[in-house]
């Protein structure tokens, strides 16, 4: 086996995927390629006792991770069934899904989340910048994801700036 | 059943005053009802308070035209296309007011109304500082003294939806194809005052019986907008057309 140097993004889609337990039920969001390539992955040739929720559709087939920007509904399609708005919503606040990769666009070291709306950087402002521009050199559609994923077990709790504490709950047993 | 549901854009633009709670449907960049948000532009609707689950076009076209007062929403962007360039610049300069929500928390404050109850016990945020932006309240349960986040219910004063067809006395064609939250228009609808819906065709009853999102009694007017959702995508009829919307998303004024 030859020695190659692993992208940031194939390292993280492995650590993700090595999180993955038996049993483990397993949602990724939209617009999260890296938490969806790692759930796959998990599933392909680590551990075949995974449930993936993707997008709320259940047991999706391995797939492109482009495709849910492509073809969103061919990926619905490939699924066992798919959960509604509040079932998808409602699995997660009492405890069934026991594992979580969600894609924030802040974290810190402590785990505390921003998902899309980060501070503005101006001294005293309680205003908060809704999100960056889109950078210019990402006007493609294709190409990398200014978007990576972080691991979440247990609970979830989207939204700015979620307590460590309360993400720490314990996964379910 | 009443029939004569059926209206023009303008009409359907009349039963939204200044002001108003204004409910949008679909997801990200499915069924947008771009179509019916356009006509409220024509109109010069100013001083809306939206609330949009998962927005995209929909809050991006109001602000850029300054039809918005507040922003109501879990997330206001484009996926792969980036954030939303008016709606970011809007909030910072302080003319639109965003109020973001946990999704937990959003769709709690939705099926609260659907019960007709003031607020719904939920989980969905503890810890984060959404709670104390929102001014969500803590409520203690009775019979096991957990403390749980009381939130609001969400009452929009007109929701705006679009679906694929509908007859004209206003029940409504449900998606073919389980595509993601193929049911949240149903929820937001159910949650709102009045109701209404823009359509791709106007179908005899025959067509959708027993295949209903919503009812006629649950609905107020039907639009006829064909391609109404354009460029977001109609699941199972059209997808979303990604270069218009890009075209939409120049700096602003650029």
């Amino acid at each position: 086996v030859s020695e190659r140097a692993w992208t940031p993004d194939e390292q993280l889609v492995w650590c993700l995927a090595r999180r993955v337990r038996a049993g483990d039920v397993l949602v990724v969001g939209v617009a999260t390629p890296l938490a969806a390539a790692a759930a796959h992955l998990a599933r392909a040739v680590l551990e075949p006792d995974v449930t993936i929720i993707e997008a709320a559709a259940v047991d999706v087939a391995e797939h492109d991770v482009a495709d849910p920007f492509l073809r969103p509904d061919d990926v619905a399609r490939s699924a066992v069934g798919v959960l509604t708005q509040v079932e998808i919503l409602d699995a997660v606040q009492r405890g069934r899904i026991s594992l979580q990769f969600v894609s924030p666009a802040q974290v810190d070291g402590r785990g505390a989340l921003n998902t899309s709306r980060v501070p503005d950087g101006r001294a005293g402002s309680a205003v908060c910048r809704a999100g960056s521009r889109p950078p210019t050199s990402h006007s493609s559609s294709a190409g990398s994801s200014p978007i990576a994923p972080a691991i979440h077990r247990g609970s979830s709790a989207t939204g700015s700036t979620s307590s460590p504490a309360r993400r720490a709950a314990s996964r379910r047993s | 059943v009443a029939a004569g549901k059926l209206i023009g854009l303008d009409e359907a633009a009349a039963l939204v005053p200044d002001g108003a709670r204004l409910g949008i449907g679909g997801v990200l960049l499915r069924r947008k009802p771009i179509a019916l948000l356009e006509a409220l532009v024509a109109a010069g609707t100013r001083d809306l308070r939206v609330y949009s689950f998962l927005a995209s076009l929909d809050v991006e076209l109001l602000v850029r035209s300054g039809s918005v007062a507040e922003v109501h929403a879990g997330y206001v962007g484009f996926e792969q296309l980036g954030f939303a360039p008016a709606y970011s610049d809007a909030v910072s300069a302080g003319r639109v007011r965003a109020f973001e929500y946990s999704e937990f928390l959003f769709v709690a404050g939705l099926r609260a109304s659907l019960a007709g109850l003031p607020f719904l016990p939920t989980r969905g945020a503890r810890g984060s500082d959404l709670v104390a932006e929102l001014g969500i309240a803590e409520v203690t349960c009775p019979y096991t003294g957990d403390v749980l986040l009381a939130a609001p219910a969400l009452r929009p004063d007109v929701c705006m939806l679009h679906a694929e067809a509908a007859d004209e006395h206003g029940n409504v064609l449900a998606p073919t194809a389980r595509d993601f939250l193929f049911d949240a228009d149903q929820t937001l609808a159910r949650a709102s005052e009045r109701v209404v819906v823009s359509v791709e065709r106007i179908v005899p009853t025959d067509e959708l019986r027993g295949r209903t999102l919503l009812h006629a009694f649950e609905v107020d007017a039907v639009v006829e907008a064909p391609r109404g959702a354009w460029p977001t995508g109609l699941p199972g009829v059209y997808g979303a057309d990604l270069e218009a919307v890009r075209a939409r998303l120049s700096p602003v004024g650029a």
